[in-house]
C-alpha cells in the first residue's frame, strides 16, 4: 500500500516511535511494502513485533519499547536497502533511493546499530542477509533474527557499539570464520581469504548460544562465491568448528517446529548437525537434511537456486558417496558435488598412474566429453590432470618399445577436450597442451604410435573452432586443409558429423552460403537417424545464421523452425502474436537447459533481422510489448554472464527498438555489454563482441557524454585490438583492419555498426 | 431579582478575590466546615465513597497563584475525568445568561447558609486525582438546569432560581475575568502543561467566549469542536487516504482572529480494543501551505486538537483525544481518541482544530 511516497512514510513512522505512538508505528512499519517480493526481513516483521511487545508491555518500559521498535526499523530499512541494491526495476531503484536519504538523514541515531561509520561505506559493499534461528530464554519458540555479513578490512571494527549478542556466540561466530578457510579453496576464481568481516543484527533480544555459527558460516561461503542473496526458505542451525566440523546444539526441537510451520514457498529446508536431532522425530515427508560439515552444508545452500526439489539436494548428496556414481551420472551431477568430490580426493581413483586405472581414466575422459559445455562442471573435471601430469604420463609411455595404445589414446582425447574446454570458456593457458599436441603428432608421424581416427579429427576439429575464436576464417589455412582431407577420408558417424557442422561453420563465417549448405547436407547424411536430434538441429542451425546473413529471411525462418524442432507456426508474422511466442519460449524451456540459450540465441536474432529486413510494419500491441520487457526483465534478474547471453541480450534489444521500447533497448544492450564486460582480460573473442551493444547504445542516443564507461570499455577494446594491451599474435588483427583505420573511438563505433555482419559474421552476431 | 448595592458588590469582589487569591482565602473557607460542628457529622455522614456527578468538591492546590475553586461536578466525561463548572458563594457577582443562582431552599452547600451560583459559562474538565474534599451537593433539578443551560445560555432559567441583574456590573465582569484565570489554572487539557500554555490557552477561551455569546465553551480544547465558525466534523470511519479538513483559527488580538480551513491527509487508521472500549488511532500530515511560515516565527502560540464527535439526541457527544501531537515544522501529527463502544467509533465524525495566536 503506496499511496504516498515511501519518504515521507518513513518520516512519520519515526514520528510516531518518537511519540511513543506504537499503535501507528507498527501499522506502518507493517504495511511499508507487504508486496514487495524480495524482502525476508519485512515478512518477519510481524513476529518480530510481537517478541518485542511481549518483553515492553509494561508501562514503565515504553523508553525500551522505544528504541527497540527505532532500531528494528531502522535496521530493517538498511537491510531493504540493501537487498534492493542490487535490482534494476525502476519502482524498487525509486524506494532504494528513499531509503537511502532517509537513512542518511537520520544516520547519527542509528550509527552505533551498525559497525560502520558512514552508511555510503555501508552500501559500497555487498552483504549476506542470514537467517538465524532463536530460542528466546524461558519461551518454547523458535523465530528467525536476520543478521547482515560482510568481508571487512583488518583494522574496521566487526561489531556494532549495539550489537545484542552473547561473548558465546561472538566466538562461535569467529570458528565460522576460521573455518571459512578450508573453503576458500572451493571457490573457482582465485579469491584471496578476507582478513575481517563485519556484521549486524536485526534482533530485538540478546542472541546467546553458538546455533548461529553454522548460518553464518554458511553466509560467509556464498559472500565469497558473490552470490546475491541467501536462497529462499532455506534454514540451518549448528555450531562450527574451526575444522568445519558440524557441532551438536540445544533447542533443536523448537526450530524444527518452526520450520515445518513454514508454508509453501517459505520452506525450502533445513539443515543441522546429525547429532543434535537426539530424540527429536523427524517427518520424513520434511526435507530435513543433517549434515555433518560446513562444507557440505555450503554446498547444499549454494545449490538450493539451482534445485527445484530438496529431495533431489539428498539425491545429489548421495552421489558424493561412490565416486562411480559421480562420472556414472555426470549428466545429472550438479557442480557442486562434483567439487566436493574433487575436494575430498574422490576422483583421484580415476587418474592413471603405473598402469592403473587405465579403464577407469576412459570413464573420466568420457565425462568430460559428455560435459565439455559446461563450464562448472567441465573446468574442475579438466582441472583433474594438470597439463605437466598428462605430458610426463604420455612420455613415461613413449620411452616405452610398445606404448600402450589404449592409453596413449586417451591421453589424447583428453589434450583435444582440454582445447575443447578452452575454447568454451578460455580459462586457462592453452600453450602447454599445444606441446602436448606436438609431442602426440611428432610420435605418430615417426609410426611410434597410432591415435584413433575418431580422436584425431576431433583434436583437428578443435583447433579450428579456435581459430574462429581468434578471428580467422581462411579456407586456405593448413590446418583447414589437412582437417578437410581427415573429414573426407571417413565413413559415417557423429564425430564427422561435427566435424562437418565446423566446416559448414567457417564457410558461414565466411559467407559462403552454398558451401555452408553443402556441409550442412553432408553432416546430416553422416550422422545416424534419430539418435541424436539435438545434433542434427543444432547443425541446422548453422543454416539460420548464413541465410540471415545473406538477406534470405524466408529460408531463415524454415530452419528455425528446424532448429526449434516444432512447426510452431507457418507464417514468421505469426511471432509477432503473444501467444505463439509464448509458446515458442515454452517449447524452448523444455529443452535440455545447456542448449537453451542457443536455442534463444537464434530465435531473438532471427526476429530481430526479420523486423530490420522486411521492414514490417510492427503492430502496435501492448500485449506483446509487455511480453517482450516480461522477457527481458527475467533475462536480467539474475544476469547469466556466460556466452551467448551477450548476442541475446544485444537482438532482444534490437526487438525492443523496433517496438519502439526505446529505454528498454538501452537497458538490454546495457546486460549485452555487462556480459561482455565480464570476459575481461580471460576471453578477448567475447571481449571485443562488447563492441556491438555499444555502437547501438551510441547511435540510438544513449551516451550523452562521450566520457563514459562504454566509451572507454570501447577504448580499451579498440586499444587491444591495435595489439597495444593484447599481445596475443594468434589473434586476427587483419579481421578489424578497417576498423582500426577510424579516427577516434566514436567514429569507430559508427563503423561497427554500419559494417556489423562483415565484423561479427554469422553466430557472432 | 437581586437589589444592587454597589457598596456590596465592591464588598463581595474584594472577598471573591480574597478567597481566591488571599493567603487565608481557601484556609478560611476550610475554617468555615470545621467550625460548624452542627454540621460537621451532618457532612461525614454524606461524604460519599467516590465523586458523583451532581457533588460539589473543592480541588486540590495547585500552584501557588490561585487558591483551590469549589466545583460542581456536572459529567463524568471518562472514567477518570469530570466536566466541572465552577461555583461561588456570593450570587451578587453573577451575570445573566451565564450563571445560574441556586436558592436558600436547597441548603446542600456545607459552607454557606444562603444562595450560591453556579458559573454554567465557565466549565472545563478536572481528573478524578484532583478532586479533594466533598462539601455538598445538588438536586437533579439544578443538575438538569445546568446542563440546559450550558447548551443555549440565553435561555430563561427555572423559575425557581432567581434572575441575575439585567447589566452585568463591572465587578462582575472583574470576577468572570478572574474566574477564567483560576479556570486556567485548575482545568486539565492534555497537552497544556506550563503555565504559560495555560495562560495564553485562557485568553483565547474567554476572547472565544465573548464572540459567542449563547454557548458555553468549556475551559477545553473541546471548546473548538464546539465553534460554529468553524467546518463540519467529517466521517471518521473511511476517510484514510481522503482529505480531511483542519479548522484553523489565528488569533492576531482579543477581537481580531483569522479563520480558515487547512487540510489534513490521514495516512494511518488503526483501532486496538481497550479494557475501556475501542481505541482509534490516526496520524497523517497536515498541509500548512503559507501557514507554516507562521509557526516558525517566535513568540507564536499554537494548540492542535482532536475529537471525535457522536451525534446524540439531545447534544453531540465529543470525544476528545487523549493523546494528541502535531508536530508544525515536520507537518505530521497522530492522536489516540478512546470511544466506549463500536458503534460510537463507526459513528464518530473526525474533528481537527488548530489553533494559534500571535496576540501578545
Amino acid at each position: 500500500m503506496t499511496f504516498i511516497d515511501s519518504s515521507e512514510q518513513f518520516e512519520l513512522l519515526l514520528y510516531y516511535i518518537k511519540h511513543k505512538n506504537f499503535s501507528l508505528a507498527e501499522d506502518s512499519l507493517l504495511r511499508l511494502d507487504p508486496d514487495h517480493p524480495i524482502l525476508p526481513p519485512i515478512k518477519l516483521c510481524e513476529d518480530t513485533l510481537k517478541e518485542l511487545q511481549k518483553g515492553c508491555d509494561d508501562d514503565n518500559k515504553l523508553d525500551q519499547r522505544e528504541e527497540k521498535l527505532k532500531k528494528l526499523f531502522f535496521l530493517n530499512l538498511l537491510s531493504n536497502l540493501l537487498s534492493l541494491k542490487e535490482h534494476r526495476r525502476e519502482k524498487y531503484q525509486a524506494m532504494a533511493s528513499d531509503i537511502e536519504n532517509f537513512l542518511e538523514r537520520h544516520f547519527e541515531q542509528f550509527k552505533e546499530l551498525v559497525p560502520i561509520e558512514d552508511i555510503h561505506e555501508i552500501l559500497q559493499r555487498p552483504w549476506m542477509p542470514v537467517p538465524v534461528l532463536v530460542v528466546h530464554h524461558g519461551r518454547r519458540e523458535a523465530m528467525a533474527n536476520w543478521f547482515f555479513i560482510s568481508f571487512s578490512s583488518e583494522d574496521e571494527k566487526r561489531y556494532p557499539r549495539s550489537f545484542q549478542v552473547s561473548n558465546e556466540s561472538k566466538q562461535a561466530i569467529d570458528r565460522a570464520f576460521k573455518a571459512l578457510k578450508s573453503l576458500v579453496k572451493w571457490t573457482e576464481k582465485e579469491i584471496e581469504t578476507p582478513s575481517n568481516f563485519s556484521i549486524f543484527g536485526l534482533n530485538s533480544e540478546e542472541v546467546k548460544g553458538s546455533s548461529l555459527a553454522l548460518p553464518i558460516g554458511i553466509g560467509f561461503y556464498l559472500l565469497l562465491n558473490n552470490s546475491q542473496t541467501w536462497p529462499k526458505g532455506v534454514y540451518a542451525t549448528g555450531d562450527v568448528l574451526e575444522d568445519g566440523t558440524l557441532r551438536a546444539i540445544t533447542h533443536l526441537e523448537e526450530k524444527i517446529a518452526f520450520f515445518q510451520n513454514l508454508k509453501g514457498a517459505d520452506k525450502a529446508f533445513f539443515i543441522f548437525p546429525p547429532r543434535s536431532s537426539g530424540n527429536v522425530p523427524l517427518d520424513p515427508n520434511q526435507p530435513f537434511i543433517p549434515l555433518a560439515s560446513l562444507e557440505q552444508a555450503c554446498l547444499a545452500v549454494s545449490s538450493a537456486k539451482e534445485l527445484s526439489d530438496p529431495c533431489e539436494l539428498t539425491t545429489q548428496l548421495g552421489y558424493l558417496e561412490d565416486p562411480e556414481k559421480i562420472l556414472r551420472n555426470i549428466e545429472q551431477v550438479e557442480s557442486f558435488v562434483l567439487l566436493a568430490a574433487i575436494d575430498n580426493g574422490k576422483l583421484n581413483g580415476f587418474i592413471p598412474d603405473k598402469k592403473k586405472n587405465l579403464s577407469r581414466f576412459k570413464e573420466l575422459v568420457d565425462a568430460l566429453n559428455s560435459r565439455q559445455g559446461v563450464k562448472n562442471i567441465a573446468i574442475p573435471l579438466s582441472s583433474l590432470i594438470s597439463a605437466d601430469e598428462t605430458r610426463r604420463l604420455l612420455e613415461q609411455e613413449l620411452r616405452k618399445d610398445f606404448p600402450d595404445l589404449f592409453l596413449v589414446n586417451q591421453l589424447a582425447r583428453w589434450t583435444s577436450l582440454q582445447r575443447a574446454v578452452h575454447n568454451h570458456f578460455s580459462h586457462t593457458d592453452i600453450n602447454p597442451w599445444i606441446e602436448i599436441d606436438k609431442l602426440l603428432e611428432e610420435a605418430e608421424g615417426s609410426g611410434k604410435i597410432e591415435v584413433d581416427t575418431q580422436v584425431k579429427i576431433q583434436w583437428q576439429n578443435h583447433k579450428v573452432v579456435a581459430q574462429f575464436n581468434n578471428f580467422y576464417f581462411s579456407d586456405k589455412d593448413e590446418l583447414v586443409i589437412v582437417f578437410k582431407e581427415m573429414v573426407e577420408q571417413l565413413g559415417k558417424d557423429f564425430h564427422v558429423g561435427a566435424a562437418y557442422g565446423t566446416l559448414a561453420q567457417l564457410h558461414g563465417f565466411r559467407r559462403e552460403v552454398d558451401k555452408c549448405r553443402e556441409f550442412i547436407r553432408r553432416g546430416l547424411e553422416s550422422m545416424p537417424h534419430g539418435e541424436i536430434p539435438y545434433e542434427h538441429r543444432r547443425l541446422k542451425s548453422n543454416d539460420i545464421y548464413c541465410s540471415l546473413d545473406n538477406g534470405e529471411i524466408d529460408h531463415a525462418f524454415k530452419s528455425l523452425l528446424a532448429f526449434i524442432g516444432e512447426d510452431i507456426c507457418s507464417d514468421a508474422r505469426d511471432f509477432l502474436n503473444p501467444e505463439v511466442l509464448q509458446g515458442t519460449l515454452e517449447i524452448i524451456s523444455d529443452e535440455q537447459k545447456k542448449n537453451q540459450p542457443y536455442l534463444l540465441q537464434a530465435l531473438w536474432r532471427y526476429l530481430a533481422d526479420y523486423l530490420e529486413q522486411t521492414g514490417q510494419a510492427i503492430p502496435d500491441s501492448s500485449a506483446l510489448k509487455d511480453l517482450i520487457k516480461h522477457i527481458g526483465e527475467k533475462y536480467q534478474e539474475p544476469l547469466v554472464k556466460v556466452h551467448p547471453w551477450q548476442l541475446i541480450f544485444l537482438n532482444l534489444g534490437r526487438v525492443a527498438k523496433a517496438f519502439g521500447m526505446h529505454e528498454f533497448a538501452n537497458s538490454l544492450w546495457h546486460s549485452s555489454y555487462v556480459v561482455c564486460k565480464a570476459f575481461e582480460k580471460s576471453f578477448f573473442t567475447i571481449e571485443v563482441m562488447a563492441l556491438l551493444p555499444i555502437s547501438y547504445l551510441y547511435t540510438s542516443g544513449a551516451l550523452k557524454d562521450n566520457n563514459n564507461e562504454y566509451i572507454k570499455f570501447a577504448d580499451y577494446v579498440l586499444r587491444c585490438l591495435r595489439g597495444d594491451d593484447y599481445p596475443d599474435h594468434s589473434f586476427n588483427r587483419g579481421h578489424f583492419s578497417g576498423l582500426l583505420k577510424q579516427q577516434d573511438t566514436l567514429a569507430a563505433l559508427r563503423y561497427t555498426f554500419d559494417n556489423q555482419s562483415r565484423l561479427f559474421p554469422f553466430y557472432y552476431r | 431579582m437581586l437589589t444592587i448595592n454597589k457598596k456590596d458588590i465592591q464588598k463581595a469582589l474584594a472577598l471573591a478575590k480574597e478567597i481566591r487569591t488571599g493567603k487565608n482565602g481557601h484556609k478560611r473557607h476550610i475554617d468555615f466546615l470545621r467550625k460548624n460542628r452542627n454540621i460537621y457529622p451532618v457532612l461525614k455522614e454524606l461524604m460519599p465513597q467516590e465523586p458523583r456527578k451532581g457533588d460539589i468538591w473543592f480541588l486540590e492546590r495547585r500552584g501557588n497563584k490561585y487558591n483551590p475553586p469549589m466545583v460542581l461536578l456536572v459529567e463524568e466525561k471518562r472514567e477518570d475525568e469530570f466536566r466541572v463548572c465552577q461555583v461561588h458563594i456570593d450570587p451578587i457577582l453573577s451575570r445573566r445568561n451565564k450563571d445560574l443562582i441556586v436558592p436558600d431552599r436547597f441548603p446542600r452547600l456545607f459552607n454557606s447558609f444562603g444562595e450560591f451560583m453556579i458559573e454554567v459559562w465557565n466549565s472545563f474538565d478536572v481528573k478524578k486525582s484532583q478532586i479533594f474534599a466533598y462539601c455538598g451537593n445538588v438536586d437533579e433539578l439544578v443538575l438538569d438546569a445546568v446542563k440546559e443551560a450550558s447548551q443555549n445560555l440565553s435561555a430563561k432559567p427555572p423559575l425557581w432560581s432567581p434572575l441575575p441583574p439585567r447589566h452585568a456590573s463591572q465587578e462582575a465582569l472583574e470576577f468572570a475575568e478572574l474566574e477564567t484565570k483560576v479556570a486556567s489554572a485548575y482545568a486539565y487539557i492534555p497537552g497544556l502543561e506550563t503555565a504559560k500554555e495555560a495562560s495564553w490557552f485562557a485568553k483565547m477561551i474567554s476572547a472565544l467566549r465573548k464572540k459567542v455569546e449563547d454557548i458555553s465553551l468549556p475551559f477545553s480544547s473541546e471548546a473548538f469542536h464546539i465553534l460554529p465558525f468553524l467546518p463540519e466534523p467529517v466521517a471518521a470511519a473511511s476517510n484514510l487516504e481522503e482529505e480531511v479538513p483542519v479548522g484553523f483559527i489565528h488569533f492576531l488580538g482579543e477581537d481580531n482572529f483569522e479563520i480558515t480551513t487547512l487540510s489534513a491527509r490521514l495516512h494511518n487508521r488503526k483501532e486496538d480494543k481497550d479494557k475501556d472500549g475501542i481505541l482509534i488511532n490516526i496520524g497523517g500530515t497536515v498541509d500548512l501551505g503559507d501557514k507554516k511560515k507562521l509557526f516558525e516565527k517566535k513568540g507564536v502560540d499554537w494548540i492542535f486538537s482532536v475529537a471525535l464527535v457522536v451525534e446524540k439526541e439531545k447534544a453531540p457527544q465529543y470525544y476528545a483525544a487523549k493523546v494528541m501531537n502535531f508536530d508544525p515544522d515536520l507537518g505530521m501529527f497522530h492522536a489516540t481518541i478512546l470511544v466506549p463502544s463500536r458503534e460510537e467509533a463507526d459513528r464518530g465524525k473526525l474533528s481537527m482544530k488548530l489553533l494559534a495566536s500571535s496576540w501578545n
